[in-house]
């Protein structure tokens, strides 16, 4: 079901975990570097995302790959059965690519170099860390950039912290050189433990927030670059992150 | 009186303080000072400053030159609000090609794109010649009179009067311009913005110098400069004496009517401060008000830097002398080179390496101006692939994301207008066909924002911003104002002599043709789709998607 064979039109998996697990199978297979990210990553990393409380709906699949392999990735997704939007990919294809799943009405963001919502991510050199999806401290990384934060970010976010191993390094550095990130995203781990406190049937709320309480203390004790320092005098005063547009598509 | 009615953001807060977002967001590649630097580009203040203003002193004496810099504003306002505007209720790749096309007709639309068209490949075509005549070879005159060396200034003569190196300067800088379109944003944008802050530096060092230069110390350093050539000891007053024997009106007093013609002269660089209106599906939050606001902005700071620039140099070097160093042959035979700021300031300071330093960053303005132009057709050829107009192979894009087939059309096109314009003694007469010639597509974009509350009710009432002053939509009093400016433009062209339209049948003849082609490219477009099963009526009966 994964392969298109003989001809015949691949369909995309009903499934977001199963259809993203089959998308990275089917690049590792054929060279496509892609790795998944997102909603479907989390599922796909996490188990406590398919319990109650942090399980929920996962309504499309996103992966990142790189620039270097634009075209590659792009007859790669067409054969899989996706449809690419032309005149997005014509004019922003060389940071995103975008294709749709006819099938199921669902679309699917390519991310190619970077992630660049409200702020910005480069993976480029982070691709190959993990197998499938990124490694978890990124796809931490691509939730704690969200500023406009959301019940399903705060879910994949607790997932994240309590199943994965995260990288506290890499991620305390990431917030030490760049003090609009760190703003922004102490703020959202703080949204997260106030969201996991909230769980009081939970059996491993205390867990989570210990496991959270430990990222904040890394994140604390980095020591910050002097651009940090600068920015930090500014604070809030100046908007220290973009806000991304929705209806693109 | 000004009221303002805002639509809801799209993505909401929840009681919780949570979001509600529904999709994975787009940031998209052209951040609001990058628009800003793209607009501004257009009314650069290196170009009037460099060759195309102060011939006005002399061709309409007694006309008040910051009068007419400041009347200009409104019309600036105007065009840019009218694009802005529209842009922002249809963020989308074309600009007036699709603003028109969904707001009047398909047919206009392609009308007025052709103009748009031909008026940037006509103004491509006009830097290429003035990359030499004004640039290189002007620049090596300077350079070799400040250096009192004669092979320069052999060659820089050479260069000026040559068609041959004229052709072959020309096309290595449309060249040059296609490579900065040739990659990604990421690419175009780090070359434009670096070319503006080399560019904008120049002028400021030229404007510190002059600044820290009085009248007094000029005309000595001036004289003692020239004199190696000149054999003259006060060569300065030579040349305004010698101005006054020609005829030029020197010192004349206040002109109303000499003022109007002004505001034409500072019309034809700043109101061409929209064209993020090309790329409206490529600039961050194009939907919001401020798109509209930083085309305004890049309009009104540009212009207004024109004359913060102009003041201190008129001051530097003396009124009377720029005007009579400027007013045809009003620089004697032995210092035959334009009279350009940043010449006067080398010869001034007497130093070669500051010279060829203010001439090198003088030329870089060049590549970017053409730039500048060359984004048009690329992205109105993008527009028409997407309507179906033309095969969509004219949307391919390299592997390093270079839309290769709509910038090697527009090069080729300019090619062949820049052979043209070679034929075509009068270099001015090709800008001057391309000034009018937009005007015709800035003033259906006018009519377009005059009608969108009525023709696109929808479309208006879903804008994220609609002002309305004494009741009446912004847009549409913006869109009044752009015709009017629009239809005064042409009326300055064909009064005044001195904007130099020499020949009206070759401009009627220029535009009866671009309507005929706009024309048969839609019917035979049309044709061939209803062939396919597609009704290009319905297309156009759309938004185009993003």
């Amino acid at each position: 079901m994964t392969q298109a064979t003989g001809g015949s039109v691949r369909v995309p998996l009903e499934g977001v975990r199963e259809e993203a697990l089959a998308l990275m199978a089917a690049a590792a297979q054929r060279g496509v570097l892609l790795r998944a990210l997102g909603g479907a990553a989390v599922a796909i990393r996490c188990p406590s995302s398919a319990q109650p409380p942090l399980a929920r709906v996962y309504k499309d699949v996103d992966v990142v790959g790189t620039d270097r392999q634009n075209r590659e990735i792009q007859g790669f997704m067409r054969s899989m059965g996706y449809r690419g939007d032309d005149q997005f990919n014509a004019l922003q294809g060389s940071e995103r690519l975008l294709f749709w799943d006819d099938t199921h009405g669902r679309q699917l963001d390519v991310f190619l170099d970077k992630i660049k919502m409200c702020h910005e991510l480069r993976l480029r050199d982070r691709l190959t860390v993990d197998d499938i999806t990124l490694a978890p401290v990124d796809l931490l990384l691509t939730k704690l950039q969200v500023v406009q934060t959301n019940e399903r970010d705060l879910k994949d976010s607790a997932a994240l912290i309590l199943d994965c191993e995260i990288d506290a390094d890499r991620l305390a550095k990431m917030l030490g050189s760049d003090w609009g990130w760190w703003r922004t995203a102490t703020e959202v781990l703080a949204k997260v433990d106030a969201y996991v406190a909230a769980q009081t049937d939970f059996a491993r709320r205390d867990e989570g927030r210990a496991n959270i309480a430990r990222l904040r203390q890394s994140i604390d004790a980095q020591p910050k670059s002097i651009g940090w320092k600068a920015r930090a005098r500014i604070g809030d005063r100046i908007r220290w992150y973009e806000l991304p547009e929705e209806d693109y598509q | 009186m000004v009221e303002e009615v805002s639509s809801p953001p799209t993505t909401t807060a929840t009681p919780t303080g949570l979001f509600a977002r529904n999709a994975t967001g787009l940031v998209r590649q052209v951040s609001p000072f990058s628009a800003y630097v793209l607009n501004f580009i257009g009314g650069h203040p290196v170009q009037p400053l460099a060759f195309g203003l102060f011939f006005a002193f002399a061709t309409w004496p007694g006309g008040n030159f910051f009068l007419g810099g400041l009347l200009a504003i409104p019309m600036v306002l105007a065009f840019s609000y009218s694009f802005g505007l529209l842009t922002s209720m249809m963020p989308r790749t074309g600009g007036d090609y699709t603003l028109n096309s969904r707001i009047l007709h398909p047919t206009i639309g392609l009308i007025g794109s052709f103009c748009q068209c031909m008026a940037n490949f006509m103004s491509a075509a006009f830097f290429g010649r003035l990359i030499v005549t004004l640039g290189l070879g002007p620049g090596l005159i300077g350079i070799g009179l400040v250096a009192h060396d004669q092979g320069l200034i052999d060659a820089g003569n050479t260069l000026a009067s040559s068609k041959v190196w004229i052709f072959v300067f020309g096309t290595l800088l449309f060249l040059a311009a296609a490579g900065v379109l040739g990659g990604g944003w990421g690419w175009t944008l780090r070359l434009q913005n670096g070319l503006f802050f080399i560019v904008t530096g120049g002028l400021a060092l030229c404007a510190i110098i002059a600044l820290l230069t009085t009248q007094s110390q000029f005309i000595t350093n001036f004289n003692n400069f020239a004199e190696y050539w000149t054999k003259s000891p006060d060569t300065y007053h030579q040349i305004i004496n010698s101005a006054k024997q020609n005829g030029v009106p020197l010192g004349a007093g206040f002109s109303w009517g000499n003022t109007i013609p002004m505001i034409g002269v500072f019309a034809t660089f700043s109101i061409f401060s929209w064209f993020t209106s090309f790329i409206g599906g490529e600039i961050r939050q194009a939907r919001s008000i401020k798109t509209a606001n930083i085309m305004a902005l890049s309009g009104v700071t540009s212009l207004l830097a024109i004359l913060l620039c102009a003041a201190i140099f008129l001051n530097t070097f003396g009124t009377d002398f720029f005007t009579a160093a400027n007013a045809p042959n009003g620089m004697p035979g032995a210092l035959n080179t334009a009279p350009t700021y940043f010449f006067l300031l080398s010869a001034s300071l007497g130093s070669v390496p500051i010279s060829i330093l203010l001439v090198g960053l003088y030329l870089l303005f060049w590549p970017m101006l053409t730039y500048f132009v060359f984004l048009q057709p690329t992205r109105t050829m993008f527009a028409y692939a997407f309507d179906g107009i033309l095969p969509k192979a004219v949307t391919n894009i390299s592997r390093n994301h270079a839309p290769y087939v709509a910038v090697g059309v527009t090069f080729v096109m300019t090619e062949l207008v820049f052979l043209w314009s070679l034929t075509n003694d009068s270099i001015f007469q090709v800008i001057i066909y391309a000034t009018l010639i937009q005007l015709v597509s800035m003033g259906l974009v006018g009519l377009s924002a005059l009608v969108v509350p009525w023709r696109r009710p929808k479309l208006y009432q879903a804008a994220a911003t609609k002002i309305r002053v004494l009741g009446v939509p912004l847009v549409s009093i913006a869109g009044a104002v752009a015709i009017l400016s629009a239809a005064f433009i042409w009326w300055l062209f064909f009064s005044y002599a001195g904007f130099g339209l020499a020949d009206p049948t070759g401009l009627f003849i220029w535009l009866g043709g671009l309507i005929v082609a706009a024309l048969a490219l839609y019917f035979v477009a049309r044709w061939v789709r209803a062939r396919q099963g597609v009704d290009l009526r319905l297309t156009y009966a759309e938004i185009p998607p993003e």
